[in-house]
């Protein structure tokens, strides 16, 4: 069998631009030109162009009309028994999502779903804690726990018995139930006289 | 005289009417679209049944998925390549229930009817000889000449250049060619 020239070959490659007439404007001219002067190429175009219309686009049997007419209503059906209201679920878990979303956003904005009561106490003591220097907090704890210490230093009871009590109050904010004789106790010792040198045995 | 939509323009107008949630939409798209997801459908499958079992299926799936369709391809483009997996998936599927092989299309319906028709044979023989072509050979030449699908929309579909569309055209013509011998 012939060798087939490479122009051919190359040529027989761009027939199918050609056979469905596509884009026929955009043919480049060579093509044409050769198929005019090569007979062989000629004749295959020729075949394949006929070959192409035996595959007739028609072939496919029409469905009747009831066929078209019951098509959206059962696929509908197909939907709804999918759950697809899929797309209603979809949209209903969005929904849902975009509200806790914003509730734990709101809640991040109050600050307190965050903070647990016990982290929220900690919290508030130290803030206390760290405006006491560390002589008047261990001074303010001796007050507030006697037993650990007795001894409290002299001409600082005032300052310490403030401080004492403003670590109750934050202790008494975190803690209300800590409203006891406890916290009393030190908000009396805040209002006793500047001259009370030794701790108040009621403390005890 | 109002000018005819574009299909396209009027498909992404439909798209976004339904991912705004309104769901007539999705309707609207299925009538302009069905009797092409039928047809390709029929034509890699070959008979009713099928055809409109996947037509159902494809629809399910756009369904599924319109709400991420961003319009990168067009819908027609994007449709077909729906059929063209669950072709294959089916394809797939069937292949491993039956040991023959299903390269072939299955026979058309009907064929005591189809028969008394002149060049019924000779049809039957390129239905078959379609059908036994390697697979995306096949697929591009049912989307252009049956779907009448331009080269660079099959190449969309298929995820290739244009020129490697052409060439399976090309290769598809060739095979048919050799298989029906004319």
């Amino acid at each position: 069998m012939p060798m087939m020239p490479t122009k051919c070959t190359n040529m027989q490659r761009e027939l199918a631009w050609l056979i469905v007439e596509e884009d026929r404007t955009g043919t480049p001219l060579g093509i044409s030109e050769h198929l005019l002067e090569c007979p062989r190429c000629a004749l295959e175009a020729q075949r394949l162009r006929a070959l192409v219309g035996r595959l007739s686009p028609g072939a496919v049997p029409e469905p009747p009309a009831a066929y078209w007419q019951s098509f959206t209503p059962r696929l509908r059906i197909k939907l709804a028994a999918q759950g697809m209201a899929g797309r209603a679920r979809t949209a209903w878990i969005w929904a849902m999502a975009s509200a806790a979303a914003s509730f734990l956003l709101a809640a991040l904005a109050v600050g307190r779903w965050e903070t647990p009561p016990e982290t929220r106490a900690r919290l508030r003591l130290e803030q206390v804690a760290q405006r006491l220097d560390p002589d008047s907090l261990q001074v303010a704890l001796d007050t507030l726990l006697p037993e650990t210490d007795p001894g409290v230093p002299p001409g600082s009871r005032d300052e310490t018995t403030a401080q004492a009590a403003d670590m109750a109050q934050a202790l008494e904010e975190v803690f209300p139930e800590y409203e006891s004789g406890f916290n009393g106790a030190v908000r009396e010792s805040a209002q006793e006289p500047r001259d009370t040198q030794s701790p108040d045995p009621g403390w005890v | 005289m109002t000018p005819t939509p574009d299909p396209n323009q009027r498909d992404l107008e439909l798209v976004r009417r339904f991912q705004a949630g309104e769901e007539g939409a999705f309707d609207h798209l299925v009538e302009a679209h069905r009797r092409e997801i039928y047809r390709l459908a029929y034509r890699l499958l070959g008979n009713h049944a099928d055809a409109d079992d996947l037509a159902q299926e494809a629809f399910l799936r756009v369904y599924r998925s319109l709400g991420r369709f961003r319009g990168e391809a067009s819908f027609r483009t994007w449709t077909t390549r729906i059929v063209l997996n669950l072709v294959t998936d089916r394809r797939r599927e069937l292949a491993s229930h039956r040991p023959s092989s299903l390269e072939d299309l299955a026979p058309a319906e009907h064929p005591s009817e189809a028969g008394k028709q002149d060049g019924f044979i000779q049809a039957e023989i390129l239905r078959r000889a379609v059908g036994s072509l390697p697979k995306r050979q096949r697929e591009t030449l049912i989307l252009r000449v049956f779907q009448e699908m331009k080269f660079h929309e099959i190449a969309a579909v298929m995820g290739c250049t244009v020129g490697t569309a052409k060439a399976n055209f090309f290769h598809a013509l060739r095979g048919l060619k050799h298989r029906v011998g004319s």
